[in-house]
């Protein structure tokens, strides 16, 4: 079962090509059809099976209601649901589109714009960890030289050397934090392209 | 030559430099064309409302779609005018259809790709060519807006981070180290550069992915990070040794 972001990264789009050929006449299978052929992800798959279970006998109000019963979003149980209320009641499918493709796109928007403030923070807090970890650490390891009798009561015989083979571990720890918070870019995208 | 051998020097002081400043060049050569491409996509994607709105006015006068791309072709002077040239020179050997999918195959854009695909579902299904194409032109128009928007407000972003992970940070660790472990008070605090080097390397890397990641194209942004990770702990020895021979 595909997930809701790989649902929504094609959604607008395959949205937009439903509406623009029934806008223009071209019925719902065919309009269907065409998204079947590929390169709307997931929908194209789903859509395709759709088509292929109607050859097999299938009812399109049928098949509509399972793919409705198996999308994880909202958005794409929404079109869904749209397609089927045509098939049933005979909506006004282009009117219905128009709308939601709308209220799709202002919420991409938003979501656009809510990703760019999460992720203005993201450079300064990146430099601040990868400036601050070799500050701190490393000032604990230069503590034999800057106050060696603070380090007294260590054997220091070690030199930097031996100190700088422990900096590295926490650092790649800081590499892994890093890593960690980078994720965010990747977690909170809204697949706008 | 003096500076080829004092480049010579600075590399070999880390392992992980060596292996990877070979490979800068090889990969600079796959990361430069995938950014020109997608220039080139993306001039070819901004071009399809407008070319689509002017196949709407002339199939509106009463010509045919073909007839439509002709004028179109023939009035364009960028990529898009090229490839649709082509497309047409090429539908005299073969068939329209054939013509059109081989445009789309050959501007390599997905966006081109599917506006093909509804227009040849509309051909066959006898749909108003004026219409669908006029819809189209507005949707793509807004989709591009949209799309653009993205690419401008994250590519500062982008640029902000990468400066600050593989120029200042080097730049601020070379200079501390260089200053606060000076060889000539006896301090010297060269064996850092072992574990400096590689987390230097690995904090480019990181940042690189993160910054395509925040554009959309992580496996392009994959080809540079041999470079920004050389470039990174370059300047962080170069610095750091620039200080102290001076001091």
């Amino acid at each position: 079962m595909a997930t809701e972001r790989e649902e929504s990264a094609d959604l607008l789009y395959a949205m937009r090509a439903v509406m623009v050929l029934m806008g223009s006449g071209i019925g719902l299978e065919a309009a269907m059809q065409m998204i079947g052929r590929g390169g709307y992800g997931v929908i194209s798959r789903d859509f395709r099976d759709v088509i292929l279970n109607l050859q097999r006998g299938a009812r399109l109000e049928d098949e509509l209601t399972r793919l409705t019963q198996q999308a994880s979003g909202n958005s794409y149980r929404r079109f869904l649901g749209t397609l089927r209320a045509n098939v049933t009641s005979d909506t006004d499918l282009v009117r219905s589109l128009t709308q939601q493709t709308d209220r799709e796109e202002e919420d991409r928007n938003d979501k656009l714009r809510e990703y760019i403030e999460s992720i203005s923070s993201l450079p300064t807090l990146l430099l601040v960890f990868g400036i601050l970890s070799p500050i701190i650490f490393g000032i604990i390891a230069m503590l034999p030289v800057i106050a060696p009798d603070v380090m007294s009561f260590i054997d220091t015989s070690g030199t930097i050397a031996a100190l700088a083979t422990c900096f590295g571990p926490v650092l790649l720890f800081t590499v892994i934090l890093m890593g960690l918070i980078g994720y965010k870019a990747h977690s909170s995208d809204p697949g706008v392209i | 030559m003096q500076l080829l051998w004092s480049l010579y020097d600075l590399i070999s002081q880390s392992l992980l430099l060596i292996i990877i400043v070979p490979l800068t060049l090889p990969c600079l050569a796959g990361g430069i064309p995938g950014l020109i491409e997608r220039l080139r996509r993306r001039r070819l994607e901004e071009a399809l409302p407008e070319v689509l709105e002017s196949i709407s006015t002339s199939i509106g006068a009463g010509l045919g779609l073909q007839q439509a791309l002709t004028e179109v072709a023939r009035s364009r002077r960028d990529e898009t005018g090229r490839l649709l040239a082509l497309a047409i020179e090429r539908s005299r050997a073969t068939s329209f259809d054939a013509a059109l999918a081989e445009y789309a195959i050959n501007s390599r854009s997905i966006i081109i790709q599917r506006v093909i695909n509804l227009l040849s579902t509309a051909i066959e299904q006898d749909a108003p060519l004026a219409e669908v194409t006029n819809s189209m032109s507005v949707e793509y128009d807004r989709l591009n807006k949209l799309i653009n928007l993205r690419e401008k407000e994250m590519m500062g972003q982008s640029v902000l981070l990468m400066m600050l992970m593989c120029l200042l940070l080097p730049g601020i660790m070379g200079f501390m180290f260089a200053v606060f472990g000076l060889a000539a008070a006896g301090a010297y605090w060269g064996h850092i550069h072992i574990v400096m080097i590689p987390y230097l390397m690995a904090v480019a890397a990181l940042s690189i992915v993160i910054s395509g990641r925040m554009l959309g194209r992580t496996k392009q942004a994959l080809w540079w990070i041999p470079f920004w990770a050389t470039i990174s702990a370059l300047f962080y020895i170069g610095l750091f040794e620039a200080i102290q021979g001076a001091m």
